[in-house]
């Protein structure tokens, strides 16, 4: 016993007081950190074909398999009823959104705030936002009734003269995920021109033919850096209120309606929050994978992990705060139909699963993310961000097919139970998010190594007083 | 199409009258097509009955009471269902001024069914399956449905439709009489009643300004054209 | 017409460059017939270069515009040409019309930036290029293109200036 205790210890980084141990304060030649990356790239052994093969398999099987069984047979092989209409597909679609938010929060925001410690974060929380966002785009299509006419609800001419109507949260869901899909998707790819272009450079065979054409032609003359930063700056501040609106406008299709629970204004705010929430601890849990499996701890290191728990406690308690303001509002309310609902989340059917979600996502959190161990420990950081993550979408399952069990006529109260179908249908989304991702590992440059050199061109160690500090140049 | 008189369908339903004989909604499925699920999906929750008898318990043994109210589309003016379909496969008619539902262009969101407050739209969740030789039986009058698309009382439109049409062709003028659907036409007790509130001759309009009224909901906003008529102690019958 | 010659040199510092951009102007090389390509984004200043772009990205604000008009004939076009009523609320609803309105300029505005920096950037170019792999090895090309008769003197500046390698390079693909 004693010597896996041993093990798990050397799982921890060292103690942070030693300079090197700041990635900006250890720089490394250009080619040399192009190496790190690209090495892992390059290297493919059995052990990652076994994993393609596993999650192709799942993804073939629970997500195309299952959907068309159901497409097939109908939405009955489903657990949906009367009056739960919407139950774990539209939970996880908000789940998948909600991680959608990590990527731009990271690469966007702290962008925007100068946080040099996203630097070598950003591509990979990106691709997570682009992937989450594919995964969570399948469900509008999964969960509908008869999938072959989805196209009605795109806004074209047609002989009929009907045109989508606008009124419907429905419909700014599909125009915000477009939006947010295609920012997301040109956001991770403009500071990745300049890296593709060194992919380009550094292989040869199909690798270089497939980075020659994504590259464009980047050449890295001073105009085009110019421009590329103009770019990147707008982007960056402009996928903000983009991002803010697209989780707004999810929750608002629950908050349009007059469903008891559903129809709060807090929703548009609560559920950013808890997408901020669910989405960073995601990356801190797909990060560490990737920084164990791809090598990469030269650019990933305890400070970066370190400076994401601080958020993600931080979030959490943002989160309590919201989800503490919608449940005393209701809880005060005293009409009987939100009584009934009060009743029914703390003693009702999905009791287990309401105290299970404030587990993970507040007992735990406040207990462990204080302490600087616990976020230098990649183990228990990993075992946090699921919990968060579990907690998250008990949350998402609580207020969609939970509340949707009350109403305000109780003859038509009911009991909902998810079927195969969705929870296998669930699970092929999963796998699909990380076969991409797995997928995209190799193919795509996962650290924006100019960014990092800017950001050790910039940072230096100067004296003040008895103590060396690091300063921080600002380039523009 | 001549000229299209402003109507305002409204339905009464005398909860005093209502035995809970369930009637109604034996009829409601013969006129409309409406399949029949099954025990193990009702068991489920999935019963698909346009106009539904609930009922409720007051009381405990042995001084029990049933309680009974028939609930179908209110066919609100303000209808929530409306607004939140992206397709518009519900909306309101200017002509009939009903709530309609348009099976085929409906792509089996379920918005319209989750933002209705009475709970009153039913899911096609199976490919309706009528059992010999109840295909012969279906009013060809009516669309049958397909998987995947909701529906909902119509307050029998193709009745409406029927009657419009024959008081055109006639140059007359619609009587009660003349428009009734399947729910009242059945209803041993008279419970139902259905006519034009528009139309100052209808009995309708006496009916609708009985002090026994009330509608279902009524602070939600929606403005129902289902009235409901209850004396005593409790709303349901 | 003099013929012109265009050579690269490569820097492994932006003190070097800067200073051979120095030398190279007072050798009499315009401003415009120098470039710089590094895999690194050293600023202009740093290089001592002037900063002459185009501030305004008019993509962005095209992109932007067509969205939000876009978004208006969605909202309120569709609904006068084609009205259908629904909630008992008017054909254009304000609110609603500024969800899909904030939406779709968004959209614009994203696409308009993309748009205007590969129009900017002159990319994607297929044809043949002047560059050098060692860009991604830490180093800063410097390209200039001049009189042939002053190639002795425009070789010593660059060489002077501490090149580590000054060549004549060849348009190759990418």
């Amino acid at each position: 016993m004693l010597g896996d205790i041993s093990k798990l210890r050397n799982l921890r980084w060292p103690h942070e007081d030693d300079p090197k141990e700041r990635l900006m304060l250890d720089p490394l030649p250009q080619d040399e950190q192009n190496r790190i990356m690209l090495e892992p790239m390059m290297k493919s052994g059995p052990g990652f074909w076994l994993v393609v093969a596993i999650l192709a398999t799942i993804v073939i099987v629970c997500l195309f398999g299952y959907w068309l069984y159901m497409v097939r047979w109908g939405m009955g092989v489903a657990g949906i009823r009367r009056p739960v209409y919407w139950g774990v597909f539209i939970a996880t679609f908000v789940f998948w959104i909600g991680i959608s938010h990590s990527g731009t929060f990271i690469s966007a925001i702290l962008r925007v705030l100068n946080a040099e410690f996203r630097r070598p974060l950003t591509r990979a929380a990106e691709l997570m936002t682009t992937f989450a966002l594919a995964c969570g785009a399948l469900y509008p299509m999964i969960h509908l009734g008869r999938v072959w006419v989805v196209y009605y609800m795109i806004p074209m001419p047609n002989q009929r003269n009907l045109w989508t109507n606008f009124q419907s949260p429905l419909a700014w869901d599909l125009l915000a995920i477009t939006t947010y899909l295609v920012s997301s998707t040109i956001y991770v790819y403009l500071p990745m021109i300049p890296d593709l272009a060194m992919t380009r450079d550094r292989t040869t065979g199909w690798r270089h033919g497939l980075y020659k054409l994504l590259s464009l032609g980047w050449r890295g003359l001073e105009h085009q850096w110019h421009y590329l930063h103009q770019a990147i700056k707008i982007f960056a501040f402009a996928i903000i209120p983009i991002m803010f609106s697209v989780h707004t406008i999810v929750s608002w299709d629950f908050a349009m309606t007059n469903h008891v629970g559903w129809h709060s204004t807090i929703f548009g705010p609560y559920f950013i929050v808890g997408a901020i929430y669910s989405g960073v601890s995601a990356v801190i849990a797909v990060l560490l994978v990737v920084r164990r499996s791809m090598k990469l701890g030269y650019f990933l290191r305890a400070e970066h992990f370190d400076a994401l728990a601080k958020l993600v406690l931080i979030f959490s308690f943002t989160w309590t705060y919201f989800f503490f303001n919608d449940y005393l509002v209701e809880w005060y309310g005293g009409d009987w139909v939100s009584q009934a609902l009060i009743t029914f989340q703390a003693r009702g059917p999905v009791a287990p699963l309401w105290y299970a979600m404030l587990f993970f996502n507040i007992v735990i959190p406040w207990l462990t993310l204080w302490n600087k161990r616990v976020r230098r420990s990649p183990i228990a950081l990993f075992l946090i961000a699921i919990g968060i993550n579990i907690g998250m979408y008990l949350e998402r399952y609580i207020i969609i097919p939970g509340f949707l069990q009350r109403n305000s006529m109780p003859f038509d109260w009911g009991v909902y139970n998810p079927q195969v179908v969705e929870i296998a249908i669930s699970i092929g989304t999963l796998a699909f998010f990380a076969l991409l991702y797995v997928l995209a590992s190799r193919v795509i440059p996962l650290i924006p190594v100019w960014e990092v050199i800017e950001g050790q061109l910039s940072h230096t160690r100067r004296r003040i007083g008895k103590v060396m500090v690091t300063s921080v140049a600002e380039w523009e | 199409m001549a000229e299209s008189v402003g109507r305002h369908w409204t339905m009464v339903v005398d909860l005093d009258r209502c035995t809970g004989c369930q009637a109604c909604v034996v009829a409601c499925h013969a006129e409309n097509n409406v399949p029949t699920v099954g025990p193990q999906e009702v068991a489920m929750g999935r019963s698909q009955h346009w106009l539904r008898i609930e009922r409720y318990w007051e009381g405990n043994y042995p001084d029990m009471r049933a309680r009974f109210m028939p609930v179908m589309c209110q066919q609100c003016q303000r209808a929530p269902c409306e607004p939140v379909c992206p397709v518009f496969a519900t909306y309101h008619s200017d002509v009939e001024n009903l709530n309609i539902q348009a099976y085929n262009r409906c792509i089996g969101t379920r918005y319209c069914a989750n933002n209705c407050p009475y709970l009153t739209r039913m899911y096609n969740w199976w490919a309706p399956y009528f059992p010999d030789p109840l295909p012969d039986q279906l009013n060809p009058n009516v669309t049958v449905r397909s998987r995947g698309v909701m529906e909902k009382c119509t307050f029998c439109i193709q009745r409406i439709h029927a009657a419009e049409d024959r008081a055109r062709a006639n140059g007359l003028p619609i009587e009660d009489a003349d428009v009734q659907p399947a729910c009242a036409q059945v209803c041993p007790t008279e419970a139902i009643a259905f006519g034009d509130l528009n139309d100052p001759l209808s009995g309708i309009t006496e009916l609708a300004k009985n002090r026994r009224r009330f509608f279902l909901l009524e602070d939600l906003g929606t403005d129902p054209n289902v009235i409901y008529l209850k004396g005593g102690a409790s709303h349901a019958g | 017409m003099p013929k012109k010659l265009t050579l690269m040199g490569l820097y492994t510092d932006v003190a070097l460059t800067g200073d051979a951009l120095d030398t190279l102007r007072l050798v009499g090389i315009r401003e415009e017939d120098m470039s710089i390509m590094m895999g690194v984004p050293y600023t202009e200043k740093m290089l001592g270069r002037p900063k002459i772009y185009e501030k305004v990205p008019w993509g962005t604000i095209l992109g932007a515009l067509t969205g939000f008009l876009v978004a208006l004939f969605l909202t309120a076009g569709t609904q006068v040409l084609y009205p259908i009523r629904v909630g008992g609320r008017s054909l254009v609803a304000i609110p609603t019309s500024i969800v899909v309105c904030f939406e779709l300029t968004m959209l614009g505005l994203a696409l308009g930036t993309f748009l205007n920096m590969l129009w900017k950037d002159a990319l994607p170019s297929t044809k043949p290029q002047y560059y050098d792999h060692l860009i991604n090895y830490g180093r800063i090309a410097l390209l200039c293109t001049f009189d042939m008769r002053y190639e002795e003197d425009v070789r010593r500046a660059m060489m002077d200036a501490g090149a580590e390698r000054v060549y004549e390079p060849e348009r190759r693909p990418l």
